[in-house]
């Protein structure tokens, strides 16, 4: 089982917290955030600094490229992962892992949230 | 409302309400507007499709969206596709340019300026717009020049219409998929239009590089000095505005977060 204990320290999650405390200050709800990314980092089988650097790779100039097909791989992943957990808590997981992506360079978002009548 | 004002309220809108449908008689005024633009040898460079997100499968509004057009997509209830039409300078040198021999006629092209039909037809047919359709790159950045004139014009008479709007990137399988457009016409860009969800000064506006870093007088590097007075009356005028980030605009996206269920 990967805890929050387990990624915490990792490069990508690092990167993440500095980028998301700049822009929206420290998060709150940091810890739920961890469990979050933790748990869809144990349902995929790989930690995230290995999930960030299967969307990006290095090219020459230092810089960094999306793989296109990889981004939308995880992206597919993270609605199933919502999926499974289902309704409003299932949306606040997946956000906390699109989260992590997003401040990690990896741009996505979500489908809106549709409350039918 | 007035011009300068159209000009200091337009913002590039990523919050719609997507419940709430734009009147047809708006989005026929952004076409109207589009088509009375500025347009080289007076020819229809720009043509737009007007489609419906409710009227659209979901799966191929869906498939319209590229790393940058995600969000807004899903909440604006249209979206003007504009293309630039690369067969409209191929029609005019086909037909001996009837649009140009139409402004001559309507005195826009004067003999005071040496304009005649046989002028049209014995130099510019042949010696101007014929050459030009011989390179293709040189073919595409003109029609896309004069098309996005018109583009511009649908922009700001979107923010007249009391409007959100904001020009994207719309991915082009899937916006040939849906409107089966023809070949010769190159997708530009989709014009999202509807009520924001955000408000409408999208938090201030947008930061621009200082004024004399673009413009100049008589020559480069002579810097078109920026009069404050000028400024001031703009102001006045509401085409200068705000600048972002207005205090609130983080807990405003916050809240739109919240409501559409997005990350943060």
């Amino acid at each position: 089982m990967v805890s929050a204990d387990d990624i915490a320290q990792q490069q990508a999650v690092q990167t993440w917290y500095n980028y998301y405390s700049q822009h929206w200050g420290p998060p709150k709800d940091w810890q739920f955030k961890l469990q979050a990314l933790a748990r869809f980092c144990q349902w995929v089988g790989k930690g995230p600094d290995e999930l960030v650097a299967d969307c990006l790779r290095e090219v020459e100039g230092g810089f960094k490229r999306i793989r296109a097909k990889r981004r939308r791989f995880y992206m597919a992943k993270i609605k199933e992962f919502e999926e499974g957990i289902g309704g409003l808590q299932g949306r606040q997981w997946g956000n906390a892992v699109r989260s992590f992506f997003i401040h990690n360079g990896v741009a996505m978002s979500a489908d809106i949230l549709r409350q039918g009548p | 409302m007035e011009f300068k004002e159209v000009v200091g309220r337009r913002r590039s809108i990523r919050f719609y309400q997507p419940w709430r449908p734009v009147e047809r008689e708006k989005i026929q005024t952004i076409l109207e507007a589009a088509r009375l633009a500025s347009r080289a040898i007076n020819a229809d460079f720009a043509k737009a499709i007007v489609l419906y997100r409710d009227q659209v499968p979901a799966e191929d509004w869906d498939a319209m969206k590229t790393p940058t057009t995600t969000v807004q997509l899903d909440t604006a209830p249209v979206c003007i596709l504009w293309f630039g039409d690369l067969g409209a300078p191929v029609r005019q040198v086909e037909r001996r340019a009837p649009t140009l021999k139409e402004l001559v006629d309507v005195g826009a092209l004067p003999p005071t300026h040496g304009w005649s039909h046989a002028y049209v037809d014995n130099v510019i047919v042949p010696q101007v717009l014929s050459p030009m359709l011989q390179n293709q790159a040189g073919l595409v950045a003109f029609v896309w020049a004069e098309a996005s004139l018109a583009i511009c014009q649908a922009v700001l008479a979107a923010v007249d219409e009391g409007l959100g709007t904001q020009l994207t990137a719309i991915n082009a399988q899937a916006a040939r998929k849906i409107t089966q457009h023809p070949d010769q016409w190159l997708l530009m860009w989709g014009q999202l239009v509807g009520y924001p969800a955000e408000s409408w000064d999208g938090g201030g506006q947008r930061p621009r590089e200082p004024f004399e870093e673009d413009f100049f007088e008589m020559r480069y590097g002579n810097p078109f000095r920026r009069d404050p007075q000028v400024v001031e009356r703009l102001k006045q005028a509401k085409m200068i505005q705000e600048p972002a980030p207005l205090p609130w605009r983080n807990d405003e996206i916050r809240y739109l977060a919240q409501m559409f269920g997005l990350p943060l």
